[in-house]
């Protein structure tokens, strides 16, 4: 037998062994796990096979354990897995698959989080603002974390998905409900976890995506990965752009031809739609003797956007242009010592935007002049200093303390209204997780807050999860929580309108569900059913007023019950993998606030935008090196009256939304290249996602990634 | 059964994919409203949600009590747009200024059927008639007024009333009120004056400052100019005034009077004339959040020197937003949007406030138009 053929034979072997079996127990596994990222990495199968296998274990392994968090107390960096860890315990985290990710890679955010989990997204169209919200809350109840900071705009205390590219990210998991209690307080729906991550795993490699697509469409991105001994470097850059000028009949106006009085409707082009985004990202860590690591993050953003005007636009061509600039700067430093039972982390984060949005017009066919002209400095510190300790095997306790500080300054300088407001926040956190027996084990958390000079009430949660079998296949978890969101600096200080006497929103959040993860040997099979509740009082709504004025009242009582549930499915058939997903969810976000303001009409009704259905499904195949993956993204109806009345002019009717992609690999030498051809909208469905803006038909891109 | 249950999957699928595929084309496939209406009737303007583009028409007859909400989508199946503010009647033709679309939408008064449209501005709030084929368009951003041929449908020229400052966007330009050749334009959006244009030379000629933020104004049968103003809001750059009601001679151009708001809370809009010229309506409220005490709607005598005391509608819990007079009855409607994310309530009130009727009309309805 020749070198290869041997190789070949240990492989499949210790595959067969390894990757098969479910059943580990931490250890056993985690030293498994090295051996074989030490084994391929050492023999001299070629890299392109390394790769795919390691590709494989890793997506199989995350693939089977894709509900558990991964556990990153001992070993800082790397991926381990393991059936309910204790840190995992009594609460909920959903991870999304590697697989997904990759195969997601050149778009943004929303579009990973449409079409692959059970947050609800928003979109005003293609490459246009893109707001998350889970289980019928609003996109200001949905935190975001990146490398542990807090990236929701202090200002509106929401997140643009469409302005973060997935292929920064190296991990994404959701805290729905309470459990984003975790990570800090206001997510009173949930939040999100973006990491970007350095690999221990080499010592260097490089990364190149490159898309192309329709409207002179163009992804780049290349990551560098560098380093030696105890001391790791990456650095990406990036840059997306689109002139995203799609075609489409619009049917929301028509000319009259003035012989048979029939309507002409025009075919238009999406103008004045065009986006670039550039940005760096670096990150540095380094690992001193064994128990300290720091790490340096660095990541910096310019995007530049135009606002399209509405479908039923047919003003001056010269008039209401907008436009949208921002620049992001973002830091987080981090130094941690890891005990044998304890660690200590100081985290330090600094984000520096800048951000301006204007409406010109022509006036007299000579000058352009702003209609509005606002721009936007934020500074924000973070500071978090925590600490974990694991007196026995089944007690993890937990400690944090938190200062943060905002600076805010806006200006329009048309109308010279704005604010220039400061920000502190400080916050404690502790949290205990406790295996109580074999089979049962708890998690309590307390935050506490204080927002300048108010003390925010304390914010209690308590989560359990209970194995029901011995071959802990089977498992319930229930959680409950108290939340708060304060006020954002627009709701208090916007002018004309901010209201500084506002309350701050309540939520009270719980959840019960089963997961099921049988044993099987030949098929990794989990699934999963949640059932939601949530009651949010004092929600703050903007209501318009004759003169143009707005103005934020806590006037919306909301009551979300619901259901979610997901399955994943994988196998193989010979040479042939699959690997099957869905989810589903159910939503009934309700309206409970006073009938003398809302009119009764409104009461008991769906809030505008939610839709109770949901869907989505995946679909991946692989076979020697070409893989085909589809995906479906549906929603039933959303509603954009509070009474849920429709007319046919204005009704979000649900849309399944298709998308198709088909990629081969190519091995090159040592390298590995990748080519897919993704097509988006396959059926080249009408979809509305809000009204007056159009929606692009069946587009493509190809996109070759060069891995090294 | 197996290949029954294979079968049935099949066609779910099948049903499922199929179904998939919605076309916008489906929603125009109704059934038009065709009508011819000729008789006295009120049109209801109902703005709609700011860049959601659901503008509407409703058409009440007060004497059958019938109501017809979204004539124009139900007879042209083409949305009015985002943000129709205002509606004026010439010769059968409605003239629906449509704020946000950068248009003017002609519409048959009796059928709603849509014969026209005048488009290229920028931000047009009110269309003024001066003969046939002249009329001025008023602009919140373009510092210009427009100036239109209705019958070839052409925007023929612009009066310019750029102040050349670089702050506040001055002048806007909002209602217009002709007096013989001259037009009055209240320039409202942080501001403090109405302009006179001359129309025979299609010029601007005078400014008349009044208090701040001149929001309405009617020509009364003395020949008196009145001018409401909301004072500007609290903390505004442009500073806040109490709000104010002004008094203009229309031949001299002289203010004459000035009655004084003593809440410095109040942000009174909507003022309105009876067909007599004798009355004066408005409504009292709080614009920029909170309430103000004895919020309604108040009428005052042309000769009257002092403010009323006491609303002759009370508002209570309601929202008065917009208010019209009809000038042959006298009857008072008020508009309520309730909460801006569903159908508006309109009232209907008698010339003495005793209420009439009530009806649900589109969302936020802001301007009534009386055939």
């Amino acid at each position: 037998m020749t070198k290869n053929q041997i190789n070949n034979k240990i492989q499949f072997s210790i595959f067969k062994t390894i990757g098969w079996k479910l059943n580990f127990r931490k250890l056993e596994f985690i030293w498994v796990l090295f051996f074989e990222i030490w084994y391929f990495m050492s023999t001299g199968i070629n890299l392109l096979r390394k790769t795919s296998i390691l590709l494989a274990i890793l997506l199989f392994n995350n693939v089977a354990y894709s509900q558990m968090a991964p556990d990153t107390l001992s070993i800082p960096q790397v991926e381990v897995h393991s059936k309910r860890k204790l840190s995992a315990a009594g609460i909920e985290t959903e991870r999304v698959d590697t697989l997904v990710m990759m195969r997601e890679s050149t778009v943004s955010l929303s579009d990973l989080l449409a079409g692959h989990t059970s947050v609800f997204i928003k979109s005003e169209g293609r490459g246009a603002l893109a707001t998350a919200s889970f289980r019928g809350t609003d996109a200001s109840h949905t935190a975001v974390y990146w490398n542990g900071i807090s990236i929701s705009s202090p200002m509106l205390g929401q997140v643009d998905f469409s302005q973060i590219p997935v292929y920064l990210m190296d991990d994404i998991s959701l805290h729905p409900g309470a459990s984003s209690l975790a990570d800090g307080s206001g997510g009173l729906g949930g939040s999100i976890l973006l990491e970007s991550k350095l690999d221990w795993s080499q010592k260097w490699g490089i990364k190149l995506v490159t898309g192309l697509g329709s409207f002179q469409t163009f992804n780049n991105y290349l990551r560098i990965s560098t380093g030696m001994n105890n001391f790791r470097s990456s650095t990406r850059v990036y840059t997306n752009s689109s002139k995203n000028d799609f075609p489409f009949y619009n049917n929301n106006v028509a000319d009259i031809d003035p012989v048979s009085g029939k309507y002409i409707y025009p075919l238009q082009r999406n103008e004045q739609a065009d986006y670039h985004l550039d940005g760096l990202m670096q990150s540095f860590a380094l690992r001193i003797q064994k128990h300290y690591l720091l790490s340096l993050d660095y990541w910096y953003q310019r995007s530049s956007r135009s606002i399209p005007r509405l479908n039923t636009y047919e003003g001056d061509d010269h008039a209401n242009r907008s436009h949208q600039n921002d620049r992001t700067y973002r830091t987080v430093f981090n130094v941690s010592h890891f005990g044998s039972k304890s660690r200590l982390s100081l985290k330090s984060g600094l984000v520096v935007e800048n951000m301006d949005y204007r409406v010109k017009n022509l006036i007299l066919g000579k000058d352009y002049y702003n209609a509005v002209f606002s721009t936007s400095k934020l500074l924000s510190v973070y500071n978090k200093l925590s600490y974990q300790y694991r007196p026995v095997k089944h007690t993890l306790l937990k400690a944090s303390l938190a200062f943060d500080f905002h600076h805010v300054i806006t200006l329009d300088s048309v109308n010279q209204t704005g604010y220039n407001q400061f920000r502190r926040v400080q916050g404690a956190f502790v949290s205990w997780q406790q295996q109580l027996t074999k089979r049962f084990s708890t998690l309590v958390m307390l935050r506490k807050e204080w927002v300048n000079d108010f003390s925010v009430p304390l914010i209690p949660y308590f989560g359990f999860d209970w194995q029901l079998d011995k071959k802990n296949q089977l498992l319930i978890h229930a959680n409950v929580a108290r939340n708060y969101h304060y006020p954002d600096l627009n709701d208090l200080f916007w002018q004309p309108g901010g209201n500084p006497n506002l309350l701050a929103e309540e939520g009270l959040a719980s959840e019960i569900g089963i997961k099921i993860i049988p044993d099987w040997k030949k098929v990794g099979l989990q699934a999963g059913i949640t059932a939601f509740y949530q009651n949010i009082q004092h929600w703050i709504i903007w209501m318009p007023s004759p003169m143009g004025y707005w103005s934020p009242e806590n006037i919306r009582h909301v009551i979300a019950k619901g259901l979610e549930v997901n399955a994943s499915l994988n196998f193989k058939i010979q040479r042939l993998s699959i690997f099957l997903k869905a989810g589903y969810a159910f939503t009934k976000s309700l309206n409970f606030g006073d009938a003398g303001k809302w009119g009764g009409a409104s009461i008991g009704k769906q809030i505008p935008y939610v839709p109770v259905h949901s869907g989505n499904f995946m679909a991946d195949l692989r076979w020697k090196g070409y893989s085909l993956s589809w995906v479906n993204n549906d929603y039933s109806e959303r509603f954009t009256t509070s009474t849920n009345e429709i007319s046919l002019r204005d009704w979000l009717y649900p849309y399944y939304m298709n998308q198709l992609y088909l990629g081969k690999d190519i091995g090159w030498g040592r390298s590995n290249v990748q080519l897919q051809l993704k097509i988006y909208n396959l059926f080249n469905e009408d979809y509305r996602s809000v009204l007056g803006r159009p929606m692009p038909g069946r587009n493509y891109m190809l996109v070759l990634t060069f891995q090294l | 059964m197996k290949g029954l249950k294979l079968n049935i999957l099949l066609i779910i699928g099948l049903m499922v994919i199929l179904s998939a595929c919605m076309h916008d084309n489906a929603l125009r496939d109704f059934h038009r409203l065709v009508v011819h209406h000729d008789e006295k009737a009120v049109f209801i303007v109902n703005e709609g949600n700011f860049m959601y583009g659901n503008a509407s028409l409703t058409y009440y007859n007060p004497n059958t009590k019938e109501v017809l909400n979204d004539v124009f989508y139900n007879t042209n199946a083409l949305p009015l747009g985002d943000v129709a503010y205002s509606m004026r009647i010439r010769d059968s033709l409605a003239y629906i200024v449509v704020n946000n679309s950068g248009k003017i939408y002609i519409m048959n008064v009796n059928t709603f059927r849509y014969v026209g449209k005048i488009t290229g501005f920028t931000s047009p709030r009110h269309i003024l008639f001066l003969d046939d084929e002249k009329a001025y368009v008023s602009d919140l951003y373009a510092r210009t007024i427009s100036i239109v041929n209705p019958k070839t449908k052409q925007i023929t020229g612009k009066i310019d009333i750029d102040n050349h400052s670089s702050r506040f966007n001055q002048h806007s330009s909002e209602q217009m009120i002709r007096f013989g050749d001259f037009v009055f334009v209240n320039s409202w959006s942080y501001d403090n004056k109405i302009l006179v244009i001359d129309s025979r030379s299609d010029r601007w000629v005078d400014s008349i400052t009044v208090a701040k933020q001149p929001n309405s104004m009617v020509l009364d049968k003395n020949n008196k100019l009145w001018v409401l103003s909301d004072g500007g809001f609290s903390g505004s750059p442009y500073g806040q005034t109490l709000a104010a009601l002004t008094r203009i001679d229309a031949q001299s151009h002289q203010v004459e009077k000035v009655f004084t708001f003593s809440d410095s809370l109040a942000s009174p809009s909507g003022l309105t004339t009876n067909a007599a010229g004798d009355s004066l309506y408005f409504l009292y409220n709080n614009w920029a959040g909170g309430q103000v005490a004895g919020a309604g709607l108040y009428v005052m005598g042309v000769d009257d020197n002092h403010l009323p005391e006491k609303p002759l509608i009370a508002q209570n819990r309601k929202l008065f937003y917009a208010l019209g007079i009809d000038p042959l009855s006298g009857r008072i409607y008020l508009s309520d949007a309730i909460d801006f994310a569903q159908r508006g309530q309109v009232y209907v009130y008698s010339p003495k406030a005793v209420l009439l009727d009530s009806l649900k009309a589109g969302i936020i309805p802001s301007a009534f138009c009386f055939k």
